[in-house]
């Protein structure tokens, strides 16, 4: 405070009085004035001039008396305030007490002067100016302040990012901008604030602690994030930052915060770790599939990794049952979960088969439950489930070679956790899981198969090996060691080769020398030394395989084989000399009777000749005596002449050398002839002929001098053996509508039962009594047989010692003019088969058929179109074609259109499906009363009747 | 003039016996006992038949029979075989070696010129029938 103003420096100051003494207001002014006051001045007596004057003056001060007569001093402040006009305000008054001035104080008055006291006037009024100017100063600063505030509003308000005031005592909304009203939804911060409570848009208490616990320093920024609901219901993920704000005491009072919406950030964040979860899962997984080999493991760590790597609540793999279709669990993780414990899945159509694994298994795809608590299909589970905090489940069929076997079934915490892209890499896993399992099943099966082969390789009684292509066994079977005695060291400590018979030794080598060339042995026999020093006979195939540098063989021991063949074939031999020593002893015999024949008839030609010519006087007669004597001579010389012929003829026979000259002839007339030359001698013992014809068959073709050789036999047999008076009937009838018969009856001596078969044999008379008593060669009935069947006819006899004898012959119509004669039947053998060839073989050889083999259908079949057999034998599984092929072939030709076949095999006879016709059926191993029976039986006995085309 | 035969056979008494029986016909007679002597024989006489004993020592009548073959001179000559042999073959083979005819022996006295005669009055060959093999 100045109290003495500079002089040369007056102060301005503008008046205006509410004062009717101008005596008090002169008094005023000097007062005034001599403080240095410039002084100008107005008054007004009534409230309204003073408002016109203050409105269009600009007073520094007002110096009103407390009384006057329109209105109080304090009237006037009050308009002045009313008016809003704050122009220094003093009471100048003669009188006032200390209580009223207490009150005018106090309602803003700046100060009051009384009258007798005016010399503080100056001072008041510098106070009051002072007061006054600090006022407007203080105002000014407030409205500055103001408008700043109002400019920091503002930019909050449309600050783009949210902003607001939360209370440090309750974590409650204070205030926000408009960006944050918006990001939640509102229509404006007031809006927000009105719902704030309602949608719980505040600070949990915990948080709310949390971080003015943090924030122990003041000024410090504290964050942190909080998810808060849309108005539209949406969860934001919001994340705060700012400061604290304590009041004077240091107590906490509000924050001030931004925010940030970071729902998107975190989306994306967690998007991020679960497809590295699910990387991970894929990676160890993948891990897992490459080195597991046992599929049970396979699925445990599977599992394991999925919850572990993945981050899932549970996984379990399930497979089918196959027999009662159901899910039974294989693996999962955790273990013994309680949620699997009695769990039925099926893939039917029941509702039990309707959830997602059931259906990913029927439909072979993967089938997602995003939301289990909403999911009808889930009802049988859901209770148990959400109890465990499953939110979703995705079930992905495992399938080998697309076929689904089960299911792998994962469940997250997690609503919507199985979207496109998870449930694509979920989906990856379980494609890889599958072709593990395909390649774990694949394994396995490969390993059955060699574990199966393996025992087949333990087991075989043939040898088998696997070496080397330099000959140096690499593997080998037991039977090796069975069959030589050799260990499997010995045997893989040298090449093969060594072992071989050095006979056979090239062939072996040659055999090596080809596998180098890839090329196959089918077939190789040698001898290999076995241990104890002998040679076993061996037969292989081999093949050889290049790439690995290996010869897979097979190999049989066939030294018992070989012995039993080299018996047969010696037996063979032997057989076979036997035939070609009879064949030779029979053309001998033929031979020998032919030479002694014309031996003998040389000298007969002449007895016979000479005595003829003696008997009948052509160089002269003879006296009676004589005549006699040379008649004798020469019939006894024709007796050994017929005996001769007899016997020559039995050798034509015999040697096929018969010829027959079949002509038209009628029987009635030769059995005239021959009776008529007979008659003589029949008449001598009173014996009638007697003839009964059958004129049907009187006229055949027929050899006529062969058959009146038959007849004059039977006739003249007939007679030698009927008594005097006996009865000779020779009757013709038909035997059939090819045959005949001829039949001599008479009442001679019969024959008894066991001669009968005497009867027809060369040189048997029946007794040595006979044979005197009853001249005659005994060729004649054996001849008649020969002669008959020669003709494809046979004779017989009927007797009754005592009574008589009917000889018969049986002899076609009309006989064919080849000459049938009988011969050993030879019979076609055709097996490929060693030992059931040289059974059959022996069996009929023994029997006395003669034999041919073949072991092929082509060599059968040549044979066939160049000979004639009786019968073939037929192994129906030949090696080049079917035994039926052959057969049709055979049957094809005309020389065997009838041959009897028999077909011998090891099959039956239903599984050959024989398309053609044959004889008989045996079935192997043949028994040798089998196969001879069934050759009588097809009409082919050991010696058989045969036409011979000469 | 009568015709004239030529008998081939090894035993004297045979060919005696032929000799008497075809004289008693009227037939003119030459005689050889073995091979040689027929070819001896033939060298100066031209018979109208020869009978021909098969079997004969050294060279037989089959081969005798095939080198008068093979000279045209005897075509006009009938040759007939006369043997003991009775077997088909040899009848074939007499055949086959040139014959004309085949008699076996022995030879019926009663018959045997008729026989002959046929053979030469034919001058065919008679059907080879073994007269006395059979009954």
């Amino acid at each position: 405070m100045r109290s003495h103003p500079a002089a040369e420096e007056k102060i301005p100051l503008r008046v205006l009085f509410f004062e009717e003494s101008s005596e008090d207001i002169e008094l005023c002014l000097w007062t005034l004035r001599s403080a240095c006051f410039d002084v100008t001045c107005d008054a007004a007596v009534t409230l309204d001039e003073i408002l016109v004057l203050v409105r269009t003056t600009p007073y520094d001060v007002i110096l009103a008396d407390y009384r006057m007569p329109s209105a109080t001093g304090m009237d006037l402040f009050d308009l002045m305030r009313s008016e809003g006009i704050d122009i220094p305000f003093i009471l100048v008054t003669g009188s006032l007490g200390d209580e009223m001035a207490v009150e005018c104080l106090k309602q803003g008055v700046s100060d009051y002067v009384l009258k007798d006291r005016l010399a503080r006037l100056p001072v008041a009024i510098r106070r009051a100016r002072e007061d006054a100017r600090l006022k407007a100063e203080r105002s000014r600063a407030e409205e500055m302040l103001r408008a700043s505030e109002a400019s920091y509003r503002s930019l909050i308000q449309s600050a783009p990012c949210g902003v607001l005031r939360l209370s440090a005592e309750d974590g409650r909304l204070l205030d926000s901008n408009m960006a944050l009203a918006v990001m939640l939804g509102y229509e404006s911060p007031a809006d927000l604030l009105k719902g704030s409570a309602g949608a719980s848009i505040s600070l949990a208490p915990q948080v709310l602690s949390s971080l003015t616990e943090e924030c122990g320093e003041a000024g410090r920024v504290i964050e942190g994030e909080v998810q808060w609901r849309r108005k539209d219901g949406t969860d934001l993920l919001i994340r705060l930052a700012g400061r604290l704000l304590r009041d004077d005491q240091g107590a906490p009072t509000c924050m001030e915060m931004i925010a940030e919406n970071v729902t998107a950030r975190y989306r994306a964040q967690n998007r991020i770790q679960q497809l590295n979860r699910l990387y991970s899962v894929l990676f160890h997984a993948g891990e897992v599939i490459a080195r597991t080999r046992d599929s049970a493991l396979l699925f445990r760590e599977v599992c394991r990794i999925i919850v572990e790597e993945g981050g899932f609540r549970m996984a379990w793999l399930g497979l089918l049952e196959t027999d009662t279709g159901e899910l039974t669990l294989c693996a999962s993780c955790p273990e013994k979960e309680e949620y699997l414990a009695g769990l039925h899945v099926t893939p039917g159509p029941e509702p039990k088969g309707q959830g997602p694994i059931g259906r990913s298994i029927r439909e072979n795809r993967h089938v997602v439950c995003n939301d289990l608590s909403g999911d009808p299909s889930m009802a049988p589970w859901r209770e148990r489930a959400l109890r465990r905090h499953f939110r979703s489940v995705a079930a992905f069929p495992i399938a080998i070679h697309d076929r689904p076997i089960g299911a792998l079934s994962i469940y997250a915490a997690e609503v919507n956790f199985f979207d496109d892209e998870n449930v694509a890499l979920l989906d990856e896993l379980t494609a890889d899981l599958s072709f593990a399992l395909e390649g774990i099943e694949t394994e396995r099966m490969r390993q059955r198969l060699s574990d199966e082969l393996d025992q087949f390789f333990a087991l075989s009684l043939d040898m088998l090996c696997i070496s080397d292509l330099r000959g140096y066994i690499q593997r080998l079977n037991p039977a090796w060691e069975k069959t030589l005695g050799f260990s499997a060291a010995e045997m893989c400590s040298r090449p093969w080769v060594d072992c071989v018979h050095p006979d056979d030794r090239q062939a072996a080598l040659d055999a090596v020398a080809g596998f180098d060339k890839g090329v196959e042995l089918t077939h190789l026999e040698l001898r290999f030394l076995a241990k104890d020093g002998s040679y076993k006979w061996l037969v292989g195939s081999a093949t050889p395989a290049l790439d690995r540098g290996l010869v897979f063989a097979a190999v049989s021991d066939v030294t018992e084989r070989k012995v039993l063949e080299e018996q047969l074939r010696s037996q063979n031999l032997q057989l076979e000399q036997q035939n070609r020593n009879i064949e030779a002893a029979s053309r001998m015999k033929t031979e020998f009777l032919a030479n002694m024949s014309h031996e003998l008839r040389s000298p007969l030609n002449g007895i016979i000749g000479f005595t003829e010519l003696l008997y009948d006087g052509k160089l002269g007669g003879l006296s009676e005596r004589p005549r006699e004597f040379v008649g004798r001579i020469h019939a006894s010389a024709s007796h050994l002449l017929k005996l001769i012929n007899g016997v020559l003829d039995l050798s034509k026979i015999e040697a096929g050398h018969l010829e027959f000259h079949p002509e038209r002839l009628f029987v009635s007339q030769v059995i005239r002839e021959v009776t008529g030359i007979l008659s003589g001698l029949a008449a001598e013992k009173q014996i009638q002929f007697e003839t009964e014809i059958d004129a049907a068959v009187d006229e055949v073709v027929i050899d006529a001098g062969r058959f009146r050789q038959v007849l004059y036999n039977y006739l003249s047999n007939a007679l030698k053996f009927t008594g005097e008076n006996g009865r000779i009937v020779v009757r013709l009838k038909s035997e059939s509508d090819t045959e005949f018969r001829l039949e001599v009856s008479d009442t001679g001596i019969g024959i008894s039962e066991p001669d009968i078969a005497r009867l027809f044999v060369e040189f048997q008379q029946l007794d040595a009594t006979t044979a005197k008593r009853y001249q005659g060669t005994g060729l004649g009935l054996a001849l008649t047989k020969r002669i008959v069947e020669a003709q494809g006819g046979h004779v017989g006899v009927d007797s009754t010692p005592g009574v008589g004898s009917t000889f018969f012959a049986i002899l076609p119509r009309v006989a064919s003019k080849a000459p049938v004669h009988y011969d050993v039947a030879r019979i076609l053998v055709v097996d490929d088969q060693a030992l059931d060839r040289a059974l059959i073989a022996r069996i009929l050889q023994s029997n006395g058929y003669l034999v041919e083999t073949v072991t092929t259908s082509h060599e059968a079949y040549e044979k066939c179109q160049r000979e004639g057999f009786d019968a073939i034998t037929l192994d129906m599984l030949l090696p080049d074609s079917p035994g039926w092929e052959l057969l049709a072939k055979i049957r094809s030709l005309e020389d065997h259109r009838n041959t009897p076949v028999i077909v011998i095999s090891s099959c039956d006879r239903a599984d050959l499906g024989i398309p053609v016709n044959v004889e008989s059926y045996l079935t192997k191993p043949v028994r040798p009363d089998e196969l001879t029976g069934t050759l009588i039986r097809v009409g082919v006995p050991k010696r058989i009747k045969k036409v011979t085309n000469e | 003039m009568s015709d004239s035969i030529l008998v081939v056979d090894d035993n004297a008494d045979n060919l005696e016996l032929t000799q008497i029986l075809l004289e008693c016909e009227g037939f003119e007679v030459r005689r050889a006992e073995d091979a040689a002597q027929a070819l001896f024989v033939l060298a100066t006489y031209h018979p109208k038949l020869i009978l021909m004993d098969v079997q004969l020592p050294g060279m037989d009548g089959l081969e005798l029979t095939r080198r008068l073959r093979q000279d045209s001179s005897f075509d006009d000559t009938l040759i007939v075989a006369l043997s003991a042999y009775a077997m088909a073959p040899e009848k074939e083979n007499a055949r086959a070696a040139g014959c004309d005819g085949y008699i076996t022996k022995p030879i019926d006295t009663r018959t045997f010129g008729t026989e002959v005669r046929q053979y030469l009055n034919s001058l065919a060959r008679a059907p080879l029938v073994d007269s006395r093999s059979s009954e």
